[in-house]
This record gives C-alpha cells, sequence and structure tokens, in this order.
C-alpha cells in the first residue's frame, strides 16, 4: 500500500454518510463517498477508489464495479465543465440529436470526449425526467430547457 | 361541470410562492394528520384502512393497490423495518416525480412519516436518481431539516414518543435503479442488479428486512387523502381507480407540462390541457404511459379514458401517466430505433433474453433504418421481442419488447416502406 491518505473533508463526509446506515453496513455509503472523491479530485483515481474501500471495509474490486456501473462516475480526467443532453424520446421528438451535433460540432469532439479548448466534456444522456422541457440538457449537473442552439452557443463562449 | 379539477392533491403547493417551506405547507393544511398521530389520535390500522378506502394505486407505474401492500409488511416481526420512496424517475417521458420534489417536499415526507407509523418502520429512505443532486434533493435535505427541527422526526417525538429517521440518498446513474429491488441493492452500495422474487420487498427487502417502497406521487397523496378522506379522493376517479393522476404530457403538443387531474379524465381533456397538438399538425399517435408502453394509433388514443382499467382494456398501459405525443411527421422506425438503443444501454446484463434481445432489437431495427434490412426481418423483430416477454428477473426485457411489438402491430406498413425504399 502507498501512503496516499484520503483528504480531511472525505473522511468527514464518510462519518456523515455512514450514518445514515445500520452498523455493519458503512458499505451503503459508498456511491456518495465516490461522488465526494470525484468532486474533489475531478475524476475517481484508482488509488483513491482503493481507499475508499479501506475506509469502508469493502474490497476494492467492489469499489470499482460501483465506479463502472454507474454513469456518473468518471473514471478519466475531464473538462472543468460538463455538457450533457438528452436524447430520448420526448427530447428526440423536439430536435435534440440536432443539437447535439451541433454541440459536437462547434466543441469538435464526439459525445464523451472533452474539448480541450473549452474545458468541456460533451455526453449524450438518456431520459433526465424534465421531457416538459424537452429538449432538455444538464450543464455542471443543472438543468436546463428548451435549450437551443442560441443558448448552447452562448454557454460554449461564455467557457472559452 | 365543465370546470376541471387541476392540482389538488401533490401539486396542491403549486400556486403559492416559495412552495417547498414548511410554514408555506402547513397553512395549506399540512403536517395536520401527522400532528394528529403524533398525538395519538391514529391508529396504524386505521391508516392502512383508510389507505385502502381510497383505492389508492400505486403511481409509479404497476397500479398495485396501495393500502394492500401496506398491509403486507409482517405485522409481528420485531426487528427493524424500513420504508423506501422511489425517488428515482428515468423512465423516457416521465417527469412529475421531479416536480413533487422540488416543489411539494414536505408532502412527500408526511407521506412516508405516515407510512411509516402505519407499519411500524422506524427508518426510512429516499432514494433520488443521481441526476437531482443539485436541486431536488437540496429541497428535500432543506424540507427534513425542517421537520427535524420541529421535533417531527427523530427520536421520542409527540405524544405517543414515536421514533422515525428519515433519510435522502441520491443514486448515480442507472435507469434500472427506478426498479424496487435494484434500488434497493443499490442503496446498499452495489450495482443496480435486480433480485429474484419471491422473496418481496415485504418480506425481505433493504438490508434483508421487510420493506415497504412505493413511488414518490404514492407517498405524496397520503397526507391529502388522510386530510380529506377517502371518499372524497376515491370519488374523484372511477371505480377501482380513485384519486387524481399526475400526466406528465410531452413531444408535439404546444404546452407540454404536468397535469394533475381526476382519473378517467378523457385523453382530448389532458391534450386540450396541453395546448393541443404543435404547429397545427395532426395527431399521429400516442405513447400513453412511459416509453415501455405500448403505443396506440390517434383514433384510439381520441377515445381513450385515462385510468389504468381502460388503457389496459386497449392493450397498454397507464404507467407512469407519462403520455408522449406524436404528430403526424414522426418517423415511426426512426423513433423506435431511439427507444431501442435506451434499453440495450441500460439493460443490466444479468438475464441472457434481456442482454442479448435487446442488442438484437437495436440491430434489427437500425438495419431497418439504414435500408438493410429485407422483410422477413420484421418478423425476426417479432420473434426476438416474442422470446423476451416474461423470461427475466425484472421487467426491463418486457419493458424494451412492448414497444416493439406495438410499432409493428400498429405501424408495420411504415416499416415495410421503409424496407422497400431502402431506409428513407
Amino acid at each position: 500500500m502507498s501512503n496516499f491518505e484520503l483528504p480531511v473533508e472525505i473522511i468527514n463526509h464518510i462519518q456523515k454518510s455512514i450514518k445514515k446506515y445500520p452498523a455493519g453496513r458503512e458499505q451503503a455509503a459508498v456511491k456518495s463517498v465516490l461522488m465526494a472523491v470525484q468532486k474533489h479530485y475531478g475524476y475517481l483515481t484508482v488509488q483513491a477508489m482503493d481507499a475508499v474501500a479501506a475506509q469502508l471495509n469493502m474490497p476494492p474490486m467492489s469499489v470499482y464495479e460501483i465506479a463502472h456501473f454507474y454513469s456518473l462516475y468518471r473514471l478519466k480526467p475531464c473538462g472543468k465543465n460538463e455538457l450533457a443532453i438528452c436524447t430520448n424520446v420526448s427530447c428526440w421528438l423536439r430536435g435534440a440529436e440536432d443539437l447535439l451535433k451541433y454541440a459536437s460540432e462547434l466543441l469538435d469532439v464526439q459525445p464523451g470526449e472533452t474539448s480541450e479548448k473549452y474545458s468541456i466534456t460533451l455526453k449524450e444522456v438518456e431520459c433526465l425526467a424534465a421531457c416538459g422541457q424537452a429538449p432538455a440538457a444538464q450543464i455542471n449537473g443543472r438543468y436546463i430547457g428548451p435549450l437551443d442552439k442560441e443558448k448552447l452557443l452562448a454557454w460554449i463562449k461564455e467557457c472559452d | 361541470m365543465s370546470e376541471i379539477l387541476l392540482n389538488q392533491v401533490c401539486y396542491r403547493t403549486l400556486g403559492v410562492s416559495e412552495p417547498w417551506t414548511l410554514e408555506r405547507y402547513c397553512n395549506l393544511g399540512g403536517y395536520s394528520t401527522w400532528k394528529a398521530i403524533l398525538a395519538g389520535q391514529w391508529t396504524p390500522e386505521k391508516v392502512v384502512a383508510e389507505v385502502q378506502a381510497s383505492g389508492l394505486r400505486g403511481r409509479g407505474g404497476a397500479g398495485f393497490p396501495s393500502g394492500l401492500k401496506w398491509s403486507f409488511l409482517p405485522q409481528h416481526d420485531t426487528g427493524p423495518k424500513y420504508l423506501v420512496c422511489n425517488a428515482d424517475e428515468s423512465e423516457p417521458g416521465a417527469f412529475k416525480d421531479r416536480d413533487i420534489l422540488r416543489f411539494n417536499p414536505h408532502q412527500i415526507i408526511e407521506g412516508i412519516a405516515i407510512g411509516a407509523f402505519a407499519m411500524h418502520a422506524q427508518t426510512a429512505y429516499i432514494y433520488l436518481r443521481g441526476e437531482f443532486a443539485e436541486e431536488e434533493y437540496v429541497r428535500i435535505e432543506l424540507a427534513l431539516e425542517e421537520a427535524y427541527s420541529n421535533g417531527w422526526l427523530g427520536q421520542k417525538c409527540g405524544d405517543i414518543g414515536l421514533d422515525l429517521e428519515i433519510h435522502a440518498v441520491l443514486g448515480a446513474g442507472a435507469y434500472i435503479c427506478g426498479e424496487e429491488t435494484a434500488l434497493m441493492e443499490s442503496l446498499e452500495g452495489k450495482r443496480g442488479l435486480p433480485r429474484f422474487k419471491p422473496p418481496f420487498p415485504a418480506n425481505y427487502g433493504v438490508f434483508g428486512r421487510p420493506t415497504n417502497i412505493n413511488n414518490v406521487e404514492t407517498y405524496a397523496s397520503v397526507p391529502v387523502i388522510l386530510e380529506k378522506g377517502a371518499k372524497w379522493f376515491s370519488e374523484l376517479g372511477t371505480p377501482k381507480n380513485g384519486g387524481t393522476k399526475i400526466f406528465s404530457i410531452s413531444g408535439h403538443v404546444n404546452r407540454p407540462g404536468n397535469y394533475e387531474v381526476p382519473l378517467g379524465t378523457p385523453f382530448k381533456t389532458l391534450l386540450d390541457l396541453a395546448g393541443g397538438v404543435w404547429k397545427n399538425r395532426s395527431l399521429k399517435a400516442v405513447i400513453p404511459g412511459g416509453s415501455s408502453t405500448p403505443v396506440l394509433p390517434a383514433q384510439v388514443a381520441l377515445d381513450l379514458v385515462m385510468d389504468y382499467d381502460h388503457l389496459s382494456a386497449v392493450g397498454s398501459f397507464l404507467g407512469s401517466g407519462s403520455i408522449i405525443v406524436l404528430d403526424e411527421t414522426v418517423d415511426m422506425p426512426a423513433l423506435l430505433e431511439r427507444i431501442s438503443v435506451f434499453y440495450m444501454r441500460e439493460s443490466c446484463g444479468q438475464c441472457s433474453p434481456c442482454r442479448e434481445g435487446t442488442g438484437w432489437l437495436w440491430r434489427l431495427i437500425r438495419r431497418v433504418n439504414a435500408g438493410q434490412a429485407d422483410l422477413s426481418d420484421l418478423k425476426t423483430i417479432d420473434r426476438v421481442a416474442a422470446q423476451m416477454m416474461g423470461k427475466t428477473i425484472c421487467a426491463l426485457a418486457d419493458a424494451a419488447a412492448m414497444p416493439v411489438l406495438a410499432f409493428l402491430k400498429h405501424f408495420r406498413a411504415e416499416f415495410e416502406q421503409k424496407i422497400l425504399k431502402g431506409g428513407v
């Protein structure tokens, strides 16, 4: 083992999170702890995941499984900003595929990739439960919709 | 009466400013039932009986009678019992719970508290999808804080000295976690792989203990049912379809949005509420209850009465009440490809018919759209879809197969045309 240590705010987060669950069920806090780790480092490093495993008394492999299973975790460095465009049914019906294509061209990246220039990671995502504001998207986790090309262009310019 | 009763139950706070605060909720009569319970004026049996009498059915999609479900938790088991509120709203087309979470969080909390009292549970979890972290989760956490600091949650509450902890927790991105047992696995800090049933959650749920799980709208309906009476609620709907239901209307309408109306409201009335089909176009079809429910052609939809039983009678489902409106221009094979790729991406992969079947369906439909299919492929699609139904641990395979079968049943000619014209 390396002498890597999780920062104190993550340790505090762990202490707070495990209180929601019965004794001996610390593993239940893993999703929340990984999200806190991701916020701190920008993505999930193996080193940090191993440290989380030790803190929650779980095998490292179980932590990696969680990190790969859920779509909100990042396993590699990403942009400072994240643009997640929904292309599922209700958004698809209102032009989401065009929007995604437009964003892809402006940023010169494919969905899943990061534009270095704007530090924006572009994601195509599934239904965000915001179909009333289709086409819907999330910018850095905040809902925006209906999204259109003008709004998209304006935001991307802000990131430059 | 031509005036439609709108937003009377879960959305009753919508007219007020800052409706998420405890003060505003209490002004509308909120927490009156919970205070009466804490003062010893209710028994658990009376609560369950009232919910049963109201005709409330599960609002997450299955439509199971809620009072009956509440009676399933073992009475004499003295160990820990749990309540879970499923706020993992992810069915494409569904966006009703998000607005309850944002605009009426206290009513969800009161409904859960009442349920916990009725079922002798001392701990409850509200599981919100991970994408709800920035706003909905924050609202719920703030509301919980307010309820705790009023002494309505926590240890030894009220005259009856009730112990009840309610925690909000977040998912991390996975459609499958809306399935109740996958949600429980996820809650325990594992991948969201659905469990075999039986044992059912009522006996073996969170942490292997008896658990009741309901949708956000279901719990949020309960405080109003107890305030105004089971009779008031059930008489709002049609026989066996008590009360109100939120319909999330999206797609090709002028005013997409959530509309809470009595069950049994005609589809036409809802379409009018949503401003009718956009761009003066005509209606082609309707997906009545979320993307997994079988599509209905316009002529069937226009005569529909929106409740559980009427939807079943025409071969579809009310589901989560998520109405997706399709106008005359929709390319049905292209839309079905988008629906199918979703289920393929979200299959957890445990069961072969689902893991393989969802991929087969998507690839075959993609072939139709790419002009690489021949007419016999449509039969293969039918066969693959039929073979997926009822053969897996959870309903995701059925959810993937049902829209495919319905699109081919009602719009087969369009698929055939596309094949004959080489994908155009």
